[in-house]
Order: C-alpha cells, then sequence, then structure tokens
C-alpha cells in the first residue's frame, strides 16, 4: 500500500513541479533577452521598450485567457478574430459619441451570445468546434461587414483612449490592467469552482459527468467567456489604436492560439496554467520587438512563429519541457 | 434505400443535383459551355484539396496546413517572372516541392512524433503562411501564361479543369483497392487494430500527409489559373470551403469514414452555390454569412447521415469486415 502511495505522490510531483518549471524557464528566458536586447540595438532593452512590450501584451494576455480555457476543455475558438472585429466596430459605432453603461453592456452581450452559440453548436449539436467556430468567424465577420459596408463609422469613445494610453502613478494603466488579468485569470482558472470544473471535463468528460458536473454548461461557459475576452480586447484596442478597422481582429487569431500551446497547456485539454500563457505572451512580443529591431520583416517574424509552436508541441509531447523545468526547480536531483 | 442515404457520396449527389436544377432555373444562359467551363474552372482547386483532405481525415487526422500550402504555391508561380513556358516549369516544379516538404513535415511530426495533427498543422500553416509573406510581401504580381489562361482553358472541346477534375475521381477509385487504399480505413478506423494485424500505421499515416501536401499544391497552382495574380494572405476562405466541401461529402471527423468522391461532389455543391449566389444578386457583402452558415450546415447534414447509417448495424462494407476480421 505504502509503495503505491509513495509512487504515486512520486509521479504527481514532477509533473506539477515540470510545470511550474517550465513557466519560470518563460519567465526567465524572456527577463534575460530584454537586456541582452541591447546587443541588438542599442534602443532596446530600454524601460519605454519594456513597458511597449507589456503594454501590447496586455490585449493578447486577455484573448488567450479566454481561448484558454476553451482549449481546457478540449476545443478551440476561431472565432475570436471575427468578434474583436465586431465589437470593435460596435464600439466605436454606438459608444463612440455618447458612452452608456447599458451600450457597453449590450455590445458584450453580443459577444456572449455569440459565444454562447458556438458553445450549443459544439455539444447540443455536436459539431466539431473548430468547424462551428470557422464558420461562425466567417458569418460573424460577414455581419461586420455588412453592417459597416466597408467603412466604419462613429469615434473612438474617450473614456477608452484615456485607459489604454493614461498613466497611474507613472506606470501606463495597460500594465496595471496586464497584472490584474493574469491575477485574476489565475486565480478564475485555478481556484474557483468553474475553472476546477473545466479542469476535470478537459481531462476526461465520462468521468467529470459522472461525478455530476454538467459537462455540456461548462462547455458552453468556455465558448461564452472565450467570446467576452474577445470583446473586450475589441474594446481595448479601440481605446490603444484609436479607431476600429474590420481586419482588426486579424492579428489576434493564430497568436491566441500560439499563446496557450507554448504557454505549456496541453492542446488536448485538461492541462495547463494561465500563468504559462501570460509568460508565452510576453515571451513572444519580446521576440517579436526584438525581430522587428533586426529589421527582419513580418514574414520571417510569422514564420518563427509557427517554428515555436512546432518546438514546443514536439518538445511537450517529448517531455523534453518537463525535463527541463525539473532541472531547474530541483537541480541536482534529475 | 436507407443504406444509400446513409451513404455521404449518395447525399452529396442529392444536393449537386437539386442545387443545380435551382441554379437552371435562376439564371437562363447557365447551360452555356462558357458557363459550365466556368463552373468547372471554379470547382478544380477545391476539387484537388479536397480529395487531399479526405484521406487525411479518413486516417483519422486534420490538416490545418492546406491553407499555407495552397498560399505558398501561389506566391512561388506569381514570382516567376521569366514568362517562359521553362520558368512556369520550374515555378510549378518548386509549388510542388513546396507542398511535398509541408507534407513530410507534417507526417513526420504526426506520425512519429505523435504530435496532434491539429497543433502539427496549425505550426506549419503558420509557417507557410510566414514563407509566402517573405517570398511576396503584398498582393500583386501576375503568374505565368503558361498557367493562366493555360489551365482555365480547353484542351479541343474539353476544359482542362474536367480533365484534372476526372483524374481526381479515377485516380481515387483506383487508390482505394490497392493495400495502402485499404490501410488508409484500418489505421483510421482503429489504429491499434491496425498494428496488431501487422499495419506499419505511422508510415502509412506519414505517405498520407505527403501525398496530401503534394494535393494541396496542385490545387494551389489550378487556383494561381483562376486569379492570375498572388495573394500572400488569401487562402482563409478557400480553406473553409474545403472543410465545407468535405464535410458535405459525408466523411467522418475522427477517422475511419469518408469518400473522395463525396468530397468531390460536396466541392461541386460549392462551386454552384457560389454562381447561384451571384446570378440571384446576393451582395458580396453578405457572401461570408451564406459561406459560414453552409459549413456548419454541411456537417449537420453529414452527421444525420451518418446517424442514418448506424441504425443499421449491418451497414458494415465488406471492406471494413475484412479488416476488423469479424465474420459476416
Amino acid at each position: 500500500m505504502t509503495a503505491i502511495s509513495a509512487h504515486s505522490v512520486r509521479r504527481s510531483l514532477p509533473a506539477l513541479s515540470g510545470q511550474t518549471g517550465y513557466i519560470l524557464l518563460l519567465f526567465g528566458v524572456t527577463a534575460l533577452l530584454m537586456p541582452l536586447s541591447r546587443f541588438v540595438s542599442p534602443s532596446l532593452g530600454s524601460w519605454s521598450t519594456v513597458s511597449a512590450i507589456l503594454v501590447i501584451s496586455s490585449m493578447l494576455v486577455l484573448v488567450g485567457f479566454g481561448q484558454g480555457l476553451v482549449i481546457l476543455v478540449g476545443e478551440l475558438d476561431l472565432s475570436i478574430a471575427s468578434v474583436i472585429a465586431l465589437t470593435g466596430v460596435l464600439t466605436t459605432a454606438w459608444l463612440g459619441e455618447s458612452p452608456s453603461l447599458v451600450t457597453f453592456l449590450e455590445i458584450l452581450a453580443i459577444a456572449v451570445l455569440i459565444g454562447v452559440l458556438n458553445g450549443i453548436g459544439v455539444t447540443v449539436l455536436k459539431v466539431p468546434s473548430f468547424i462551428m467556430t470557422l464558420g461562425s468567424q466567417l458569418i460573424v465577420a460577414g455581419i461586420a461587414l455588412g453592417y459597416t459596408k466597408g467603412t466604419v463609422p462613429g469615434t473612438t469613445p474617450r473614456f477608452l483612449g484615456d485607459l489604454m494610453l493614461g498613466k497611474v502613478l507613472g506606470v501606463p494603466t495597460p500594465i496595471l490592467l496586464l497584472i490584474g488579468i493574469a491575477v485574476v485569470g489565475f486565480v478564475i482558472q485555478r481556484y474557483t469552482v468553474f475553472g476546477r470544473r473545466l479542469y476535470a471535463v478537459g481531462g476526461n468528460r465520462a468521468t467529470a459527468a459522472i461525478a455530476g458536473v454538467h459537462v455540456n454548461r461548462m462547455i458552453v461557459g468556455a465558448f461564452a467567456v472565450s467570446s467576452l475576452c474577445a470583446a473586450l480586447t475589441g474594446m481595448l484596442l479601440v481605446g490603444y489604436g484609436g479607431g476600429a478597422t474590420l481586419g482588426m481582429g486579424d492579428g489576434y487569431f493564430l497568436p491566441s492560439i500560439a499563446v496557450v500551446v507554448v504557454g505549456g497547456s496541453s492542446i488536448l485539454g485538461g492541462r495547463g496554467n494561465y500563468l504559462g500563457t501570460v509568460a508565452a505572451t510576453i515571451f513572444l512580443q519580446t521576440i517579436s520587438t526584438l525581430i522587428q529591431a533586426l529589421g527582419i520583416s513580418q514574414g520571417w517574424q510569422t514564420f518563427i512563429y509557427g517554428c515555436l509552436i512546432i518546438a514546443v508541441v514536439g518538445l511537450l509531447k517529448r517531455d523534453l519541457a518537463t525535463k527541463a523545468g525539473r532541472l531547474l526547480t530541483r537541480p541536482g536531483k534529475s | 434505400m436507407r443504406r444509400a442515404l446513409s451513404s455521404g457520396t449518395t447525399l452529396a449527389a442529392i444536393i449537386l443535383v437539386a442545387m443545380y436544377i435551382v441554379y437552371m432555373y435562376s439564371s437562363i444562359d447557365v447551360l452555356t459551355t462558357e458557363n459550365a467551363t466556368d463552373l468547372l474552372n471554379n470547382a478544380a482547386p477545391l476539387v484537388i484539396s479536397a480529395t487531399g483532405l479526405t484521406l487525411v481525415i479518413v486516417v483519422g487526422g486534420f490538416d490545418l496546413s492546406l491553407g499555407g500550402v495552397v498560399t505558398l504555391a501561389n506566391v512561388i508561380l506569381a514570382t516567376q517572372t521569366g514568362g517562359t513556358t521553362g520558368s512556369a516549369a520550374v515555378g510549378v516544379l518548386l509549388a510542388l516541392l513546396a507542398g511535398v516538404v509541408v507534407g513530410a513535415l507534417n507526417g513526420f511530426l504526426v506520425a512519429y512524433l505523435n504530435v496532434q495533427s491539429i497543433a502539427a498543422t496549425l505550426g506549419t500553416f503558420i509557417m507557410c503562411s510566414g514563407l509566402a509573406l517573405v517570398i511576396m510581401p503584398s498582393p500583386g504580381g501576375s503568374v505565368p501564361e503558361f498557367i493562366s489562361p493555360g489551365l482555365i482553358s480547353s484542351v479541343g472541346p474539353v476544359p482542362v479543369s474536367l480533365l484534372v477534375i476526372l483524374a481526381c475521381v479515377v485516380a481515387y477509385l483506383a487508390f482505394r483497392r490497392t493495400r495502402m487504399g485499404i490501410h488508409i480505413f484500418a489505421v483510421g478506423l482503429d489504429e491499434s487494430a491496425a498494428i496488431q494485424s501487422g499495419i506499419k500505421a505511422a508510415a502509412v499515416k506519414f505517405r498520407v500527409y505527403l501525398a496530401a501536401g503534394l494535393l494541396y499544391a496542385v490545387a494551389g497552382v489550378m487556383l494561381s489559373a483562376l486569379t492570375a495574380s498572388g495573394d500572400p494572405n488569401g487562402s482563409a476562405v478557400f480553406m473553409v470551403l474545403v472543410f465545407a466541401a468535405v464535410a458535405i461529402g459525408g466523411a467522418k471527423f475522427g477517422g475511419g469514414r469518408g469518400s473522395a468522391i463525396g468530397s468531390i461532389l460536396g466541392a461541386g455543391v460549392l462551386a454552384v452555390l457560389q454562381k447561384m449566389l451571384f446570378a440571384v444578386g446576393v451582395s458580396t457583402f453578405y457572401t461570408g454569412i451564406f459561406q459560414g452558415a453552409i459549413l456548419i450546415v454541411a456537417v449537420l447534414i453529414g452527421m444525420i447521415s451518418l446517424r442514418l447509417g448506424e441504425t443499421r448495424p449491418r451497414a458494415v462494407t465488406t471492406d471494413q469486415r475484412a479488416l476488423t476480421g469479424r465474420p459476416a
């Protein structure tokens, strides 16, 4: 008996510390990259560059949270790019001149509705999630295009501009937002009943159902949160960029999946840590800033993104990352 | 009757005929040779990629790299500036090579490293999109004359695209009867059972991804003939249409069931639909809404037809019986 329990403890412990180690590794590499990037270009590595990286990360971190929850239950949400665009368009069109709380909530409700429909398609109609969300991506993009007829009306609401470009005690507000999202997201995913049930559903649906978890409701919930996060990101982007465009979400479609996967979550669901997503977001943004400073084109940047994803899924599969993490957290014991 | 309905191929054929009849009523000049050629030209790239994707889906995988390879082939052709048939041939060879390389990478990752196919091909898709942007940073250029209008014109009275579509049909029907053709269904149905009966599942999967990569590249060449120029970010909608074609054709996501013939008919349905929307005068602003709705409805139809098939336990084909070793 003791042998069995000792064995199971040993089996579960390294797995946990390995994941934590991997996240620490990502943060560490990023922290090293920032000062070292001065060798590439003297303008890099300064506080203003670091703060610019963190400001941009604040939006991807938010999309990554929603996508992460959907991936956690073993699905994928490919509709976020057009949800970002639609909410961005509605934000300038409806909120621009006369901001009101009701309109604000209406826009978020539309996004949640899209998420709920995605979830119902996946659970009740049993359409594979990438098909369902690819379909809704096309439909929502079509609605945004049809509504605007190609030109986006309205202006940026002032409060969003103030939020994304302002400072509190000398620190840009988006950085405080980033820290807030990271903490809240981590707590929701790890310590709330909702988050824990999502892990259960992602780990094994049949077991979760037997344990009394409403599997379908959880999956619908994950899609709803993902859409909500995309909508909030759309609003932040309007504030940050000073307007909305129909293509404003395109740059978030693949990176939202990339940050979750590079952050160490399993694409099959059931395993993942939101802090990994946060680390991966800042890491990838640092890399892309570096690449831009090197004068490498957008194309190579995308190419390197792809290579990173393949490298990470390949590595995680072979548990090399876990081993690397173990080396880091428990030196001399591997 | 039920057996026939449960086959995705039959269902796709019925939808195609019904849609074509509606289309004929929507416009007077549907039956002209010009219009028919146009329809075949539109369908050809979809048909070729759908054939490749069906193989991957039958073997139990999924392939997002399709859009990347198509784009890559397109920009490679659009940057061939020689203008001669020689430079066109070089372009086509390079495009096909790119497809084979990407297919091999997918196959290696999925078959030998056991990476989940969606994750692996998402990676290669992003890589291809990046490379396409490197080769051609902004839309434009023109493809060699040998490709466009060469591949969308006719050899005598027969359109080139009809020959290409027929080649896909014949090749698939022949392939299905080969040892490899049977093995892909075995691996897709039950991989461990297939391995136990002596099939080298990894090798089968590797070759399927390789062949699919090559087919996507060919589709990219045919698509370039249609667009006549290069576009480094033009494949998203095309990719969705291919998914929809395969879904209408009744292939089962998850593996073990599907037919390229069904997918080819599904591609036909979508090509007719595009023409019909245009003929009826639906604004291009709303095309996306239709395509998205069709994608979801297509998968639903596919699932309903599968369920119809499952109500009859004896609806196991001879092939499957031979594979699983179950007595008849």
